[in-house]
């Protein structure tokens, strides 16, 4: 039984207050010591409760910034709402075929993707990044799929990672498929939604794939090849989950099919810290039957 | 329109707070002199929008206030604060975990609409945090609903509003009190707003003497809120248009993309007013008057009756500094009074 904690992990109020002294006064060294000290403490406490997990991406304002950053013809837009929430992300503006680019772009200062060495590396699925970004018209949805998987490769190989979760917002789509497929030939892929999954064309790469969660994962624990995680552990709420209720959701779906384990709805950065590290908490004793 | 005869002209909410309120507003421990820097700032803000020749000066660019769900939360038992969570970029915001019933402690604009009373004799109009973004905002940890919790901050807001209106009516008997609700969340999710509009309804019911409005901000597509129009119990809406427009002069349907969904307005609304926005508060390019007597004139071609428009920023001018501020609002002015 596996816990499994993406995505953002809320900043604490010491990081988030040196962000603003570097926006003040830019001591980019300082703040990257900062980024990289917090990125170690917190590895070092999930180890601890033996989680699974991405690096907690404590750099990135939203979840496509950096890799927009990381992109040639891809610039950074107007705020947009993410889902139904009160946060908001940079909407990235694509006008051309993208390409890997490890220029830094201002005003935004760029900061390596990933400063965790242990954790999995985390990317929006490409159908979520085509979605929540504003794309010229004239380009051809295949090609950019095709360019944005390149740029995937490059990031993964030039931060030796050879675990990546891709994060859909929108659920993987048939054009993403064959993606998912090359992807997995090279690297090991878990795939988290928070909405439901499109049920057809996505169980056909659940063989191809390491794992997978989604709003609806009861639904696809019983045909899924590859082991589900369900999403018990709420995001958006500050009511912390009684480990007892959680394992009874879990003894109940093990026997529906090959439960992976357990993860949160959503990632954590809609909480406040104190909340989140109660939640990562709640996820260990779960595991580790505390 | 206003006793001159040209249309009103009004503020938003907010304004930039002077630095000598701002710099203390959190930390300052003793009332008394907090609220002397309030008291300041809004006579020097009242006197800004004044000069600026607004019809309606608001409460003086919200001095009394830090920020539109804390300043309310606060007040309220059963309201928990866990720490911050993230806006945007590295911009973070209390957002309350409710974890009990929810009771007033303290009213949270008496104070305000009592001092601004006494200090002008310009229409003032009340900006007040609305149910829905009061529920949207907060966790939940205690109602069996998100319908349930909304529907005790609609019972909580028209408390608040309940009193301010008796303040009101001691000063102004007879006279109609101007409050704007505020819901920048309106129309986050399609599927509630049969419940947006029972909170509305519960808000303002049995008050009255009211004049109501509506704020909502930056909605990805107001016809969701003109479809329920007719069942809302309200009098008229303040929104935001001129952050989507074009910047060039023209009075042509292709000069002035953002305000063709007025047309939606109309379709659906035949009795309520609009408070047009005609300035974008998220940048310090000051709109030159041509531009915005275009964007009025443009409106007023749809809407038709000039007594159902209303001229205003998009959203609080907080963002900008004040001398920014005031050069928006007095283009606004201008563009307004140059109209024949």
């Amino acid at each position: 039984m596996k816990a499994l904690l993406y995505g953002i992990y809320p900043r604490s109020d010491d990081l988030r207050k040196e962000i603003n002294r570097w926006e003040r006064f830019g001591q980019k060294e300082d703040l990257k010591k900062a980024f990289r000290s917090e990125t170690l403490s917190l590895e070092s406490t999930f180890d601890s409760y033996a989680l699974t997990y991405t690096d907690p991406l404590f750099n990135w304002n939203d979840i496509l910034r950096p890799v927009a950053l990381s992109m040639e013809h891809v610039k950074l837009g107007e705020l947009r709402r993410y889902m139904e929430t009160n946060t908001f992300y940079r909407q990235p503006v694509i006008d051309h075929y993208p390409s890997f680019s490890e220029v830094e772009k201002d005003p935004y200062p760029y900061f390596p993707l990933y400063y965790g060495e242990s954790s999995l590396a985390f990317l929006p699925s490409i159908s979520t990044f085509l979605s929540m970004s504003s794309v010229n018209k004239n380009l051809d949805r295949k090609k950019l799929f095709g360019s944005i998987f390149d740029v995937y490769t490059d990031i993964l190989s030039k931060y030796g990672k050879s675990s990546v979760l891709l994060f859909g917002v929108d659920p993987v789509d048939q054009d993403e498929i064959q993606y998912v497929e090359m992807l997995s030939d090279t690297c090991s892929v878990t795939v988290i939604s928070p909405r439901k999954v499109n049920k057809t064309p996505f169980l056909k790469i659940t063989d191809k794939i390491e794992g997978v969660a989604s709003v609806d994962s009861l639904d696809i624990l019983p045909n899924s090849r590859c082991p589900v995680y369900i999403g018990v552990i709420d995001s958006k709420n500050t009511r912390v989950e009684d480990p007892e209720y959680v394992r009874d959701i879990v003894s109940k779906a093990e026997s529906s099919g090959n439960l992976a384990g357990i993860t949160a709805s959503d990632y954590l950065d809609f909480l406040p810290r104190v909340i989140a590290d109660r939640k990562a908490k709640v996820m260990s004793e779960v595991i580790n039957g505390e | 329109m206003s006793d001159n005869g040209n249309l009103i002209t009004q503020e938003i909410g907010s304004f930039r707070k002077p630095d000598y309120l701002s710099n203390v507003f959190k930390r300052e421990k003793d009332e008394k002199k907090l609220t002397e820097l309030k008291e300041k700032a809004t006579v020097e803000t009242l006197s800004l929008f004044e000069r600026a020749g607004l019809t309606n000066v608001g409460v003086g660019g919200e001095m009394y206030r830090w920020e539109m769900y804390e300043h309310p939360a606060q007040r309220l038992d059963g309201i928990k604060f866990h720490g911050l969570v993230r806006s945007f970029d590295n911009r973070y915001y209390r957002k309350g975990s409710v974890i009990s019933d929810l009771n007033v402690r303290e009213h949270w604009h008496n104070d305000e609409l009592e001092f601004v009373i006494a200090n002008t004799k310009r229409e003032i109009k009340m900006p007040i945090t609305g149910p829905y973004t009061l529920m949207d905002w907060s966790f939940n940890e205690h109602y069996s609903s998100r319908h349930d919790l909304l529907m005790e901050f609609a019972k909580v807001v028209n408390g608040e509003i309940r009193s301010m209106n008796d303040i009101w009516k001691k000063s102004h008997p007879g006279k109609k009190f101007q409050v704007q609700i505020d819901e920048p969340a309106a129309t986050t999710h399609p599927d509630e707003m049969d419940m947006f509009v029972e909170s509305i309804n519960e808000a303002v019911r049995g008050i009255d003497g009211l004049e109501t409005s509506l704020h909502v901000c930056y909605s990805t597509d107001y016809r969701i809120l003109f479809d329920v129009s007719e069942d809302l119990k309200i009098d008229g809406y303040n929104l935001e248009f001129a952050n989507r427009d074009s910047l060039n002069a023209g009075k042509g349907e292709e000069d002035r993309p953002a305000y063709s969904t007025l047309r939606d307005f109309v379709d659906r609304e035949s009795h309520k007013f609009m408070g047009v926005g005609v300035t974008d508060v998220h940048t310090d390019y000051i709109e030159p008057v041509n531009l915005i007597r275009d964007r009025i004139i443009y409106s007023m071609k749809i809407i038709g009756d000039p007594s159902r428009v209303r001229i205003n920023p998009d959203c609080g001018l907080r963002t900008r500094s004040r001398e920014v501020g005031f050069e928006k609002l007095k283009n606004m002015v201008d563009a307004v009074r140059s109209i024949p």
